[in-house]
């Protein structure tokens, strides 16, 4: 076993060694490699920074109150009574008041600072009570904003993609002008980020959404008690609202945003992985068609065809591994960090792109099992050719 | 044995070479033929009927409430011939999870405005005359297993005088298009079933379309319209549609750039791929090629020997490619058409790949048929 590892080592060395004698059909292989991980790499990015968007918080007793056949909070409107009547239904946490929050979601427009562009922005007003300091939430700048006074402040993710927003700077909201006197962050990021929070009667009076609400978010004695809050609710005359775990709202969200970019994302990876995988199995094949006396030569000298075949499934490992680390290392320098701005169609979502180790992880896994199947035919082709006929190669 | 003859010999040298070649190449243009596709879906239609439509806003938001009372003040402004207004109401049906916007419309001014959406006379007399009426796309109709005639009960956010979030609605007419920009899955209802008997948010639109006689005067007369509510809460912002849609499809972020940046990114290293392959075959041919030119054919015609077949194996691949692309599409069409409205292959995407055909047979093959015509004679044939 020893000396055929020993074998096997020298037998790569000696063809990573030749590789210079071909340099272009090599090239052809790593680039092709590198394209697709980096394509891999920015599209698994894209995907993480949505998850981290729509990421559920780690407690499961927060549940909201939408507007029945609302898709999303900033479609719901609940009738004006809605919050007296949620008041009613059991498995609130004492004090009841205190674990209620209305909130009003609206959308504004505000220009980007890419090109000044207007982009639809979330406006999230909040009725009485303070800053709702929840799970993961904290001020990054500034304090927050005042009841009955025109101030907002403004998530943090946001801030970085729009045109002048900082703390002191106006932002025209509708009719009304609103001083922006903070910004705030969730830890590991999250939708909040790409929002706008104020009071709900100030900005409703200026974005014309005077007396409306959009959600209620509640928090339950415990995440089991939601079929009972739920149950009761349904069971309401006259009500017009349905209760859903916060945790199911942002999978459902999460889920339909996930499949527009995984879906089509990967399957251009797997396109042009094939591709990739075609373009290095051409390598080695004129690899093995320039090198046929040599490998002809050690296998008379006494080399196993299997030795000979994993030494070019070897090249071939080494060429993905290559690409894959190019790829990735380009991709990083162009992406890590950076801000993306996009939306569903009603309001901006900013997130960062990051690549995570485990995005790196897969796609070298990936490429490298694409450019092992590239290896394959040609090894086999190799260690079963007719050894005499080989060395009368020219 | 003709020149042709040469040309098809030559492609047989080493026949997995060249199967691989094009299946790389291939999938390159099958790739391209795909982007090309989901690009329709993100650039704005130009149609002639979309020209003549100007599209008006609350100034704050896509959602702001805009007073019923604006359209008749706007219908006033010189230039236009009508203006329709639109409520937008999101609907469920039953419990499917997939949900309804129903465009709540001022019937009377609709198909002069849409001329684009087909309807039988019948449906659309019945759409018309009846205020209850629902005018869909064949996909809505499929999907929900609706026929013509049927009553659907909704369930929507509007609340009426007695409290209930459900409206009933005659399934009555259904619209065809020629355009395959247009989603066949749209839901029209009368504005006035609504607003008659809705308890609160009476009277208002979301938005306001107006159709104007001259197509040229478009900026003028948009800028017309948002003057006349300049000092108004809300104020107005109105667009020519084409613009309008564009810049909403903006906020998606530049898909042009990233789909042209991909496909830049793939032919190269396919461009990279063929030139390495016509290098390595004029190389192996080096004994076949200088005897030819010990034959007596001229520098040129060698060079155009192995141009030919680098050009017969990229239209090959390229014809592959976008066929499959094609198939693919024509599948896909009416599976993705709610997610991504508009994604068809257009007609200008034959020109786009002829052309990128065209360049990628000449420079994948230029510097190695250069090479082939200047093989010093001697050297090579005494190899």
């Amino acid at each position: 076993m020893r000396t055929s590892l020993q074998q096997f080592w020298s037998l790569l060395v000696l063809s990573i060694r030749s590789m210079s004698s071909r340099t272009s059909s090599c090239l052809v292989a790593i680039v092709g490699f590198a394209v697709t991980s980096a394509v891999m790499v920015s599209v698994l990015a894209l995907s993480n920074g949505l998850a981290t968007f729509w990421r559920a918080p780690a407690s499961g007793d927060i549940a909201l109150v939408l507007a029945r056949g609302s898709l999303a909070e900033e479609g719901s409107r609940l009738s004006r009574d809605a919050a007296a009547q949620i008041m009613q239904a059991p498995g609130i946490r004492q004090p009841v008041a205190a674990s209620l929050s209305s909130q009003l979601v609206m959308t504004a427009s505000l220009p980007r600072a890419s090109d000044r562009k207007g982009v639809s922005v979330l406006v999230r007003g909040f009725k009485g009570g303070d800053f709702p300091y929840r799970a993961g939430l904290s001020m990054r700048s500034g304090r927050a904003f005042r009841h009955g006074v025109d101030e907002v402040i403004v998530g943090e993710e946001l801030a970085r993609t729009l045109d002048h927003v900082s703390i002191g700077s106006w932002l025209p909201l509708g009719t009304g002008r609103f001083k922006v006197v903070g910004t705030f962050g969730e830890t590991g990021g999250g939708r909040h980020e790409s929002e706008i929070w104020g009071d709900a009667t100030q900005l409703a009076a200026a974005l014309g959404a005077a007396g409306q609400t959009s959600s209620v978010y509640v928090t339950l004695t415990e995440p089991q008690a939601f079929d009972a809050f739920a149950g009761y609710l349904s069971k309401l005359p006259d009500f017009s609202g349905t209760a859903i775990r916060e945790s199911d709202y942002l999978r459902r969200q999460s889920d339909r945003f996930r499949m527009v970019v995984l879906v089509p994302g990967l399957a251009l990876v797997l396109v042009m992985s094939l591709a990739a995988m075609l373009a290095t199995v051409n390598t080695m094949l004129s690899a093995i068609h320039a090198r046929m006396r040599e490998l002809a030569t050690l296998r008379a000298i006494g080399f196993s065809p299997s030795l000979v075949a994993a030494q070019i499934v070897g090249e071939a490992l080494v060429l993905g591994a290559l690409g894959s680390a190019l790829g990735i290392v380009a991709a990083m320098s162009l992406l890590h960090d950076q801000s993306a701005l996009t939306s569903n169609g009603l309001a901006a979502m900013a997130f960062s792109l990051s690549v995570s180790v485990g995005t790196a992880c897969a796609t070298i896994g990936v490429v490298l099992v694409f450019a092992c199947a590239a290896g394959a035919w040609p090894a086999v082709l190799m260690s079963r050719m007719c050894v005499a006929d080989a060395l009368r190669h020219t | 044995m003709g020149y042709v003859g040469l040309i098809a010999s030559g492609t047989r040298y080493r026949t997995s070479q060249v199967l691989i070649s094009s299946l790389c190449v291939g999938m390159a243009f099958l790739l391209l033929a795909m982007l090309l596709c989901a690009q329709q879906a993100f650039v704005a239609g130009k149609s002639v009927a979309s020209s003549h439509r100007l599209r008006s806003q609350g100034s704050s938001s896509i959602t702001t409430p805009i007073p019923l009372s604006y359209a008749n003040k706007v219908a006033q402004v010189p230039g236009i011939r009508s203006v329709l207004y639109v409520g937008a109401e999101p609907a469920a049906y039953q419990d499917d999870p997939r949900h309804l916007l129903l465009q709540a419309v001022s019937a009377a001014t609709f198909f002069e405005t849409f001329p684009e959406l087909v309807v039988a006379p019948k449906q659309r007399d019945a759409f018309l005359t009846d205020k209850r009426s629902l005018l869909v796309g064949r996909e809505t109709l499929k999907h929900y297993g609706w026929t013509l005639g049927q009553t659907v009960t909704l369930q929507t956010n509007v609340l009426d005088a007695s409290g209930a979030a459900s409206w009933a609605f005659h399934v009555d007419a259904v619209y065809d298009s020629d355009d395959p920009k247009i989603p066949a899955d749209l839901t029209f209802v009368h504005y006035g079933y609504f607003n008659d008997a809705r308890a609160n948010g009476k009277d208002t639109v979301i938005g306001l379309v107006t159709t104007i006689d001259h197509p040229d005067q478009a900026t003028a007369i948009a800028a017309a319209i948002d003057r006349l509510f300049a000092t108004s809460s809300p104020r107005l912002i109105t667009q020519p549609e084409n613009q309008a849609v564009e810049n909403q499809l903006t906020q998606f972020g530049d898909f042009a750039q990233i789909a042209s940046l991909i496909a830049a990114l793939v032919f190269l290293s396919m461009l990279l791929l063929a030139h390495n392959v016509w290098y390595e075959r004029v190389k192996m041919r080096r004994m076949e090629l200088a005897t030819m030119k010990a034959l007596g054919f001229q520098p040129h015609s060698i060079a155009l020997l192995v141009m030919a077949e680098a050009a017969l194996l990229t239209f090959a691949s390229a014809a592959w490619g976008s066929v499959l692309a094609l198939g693919i599409a024509g599948y896909l069409k009416s599976r993705i058409d709610h997610i991504l409205p508009g994604f068809h292959f257009p007609l200008s995407g034959w020109g786009v790949i002829v052309i990128v055909t065209l360049m990628f047979s000449v420079l994948s093959s230029c510097l190695p048929a250069w090479q082939a015509a200047r093989i010093p004679l001697a050297a090579a044939s005494r190899d």
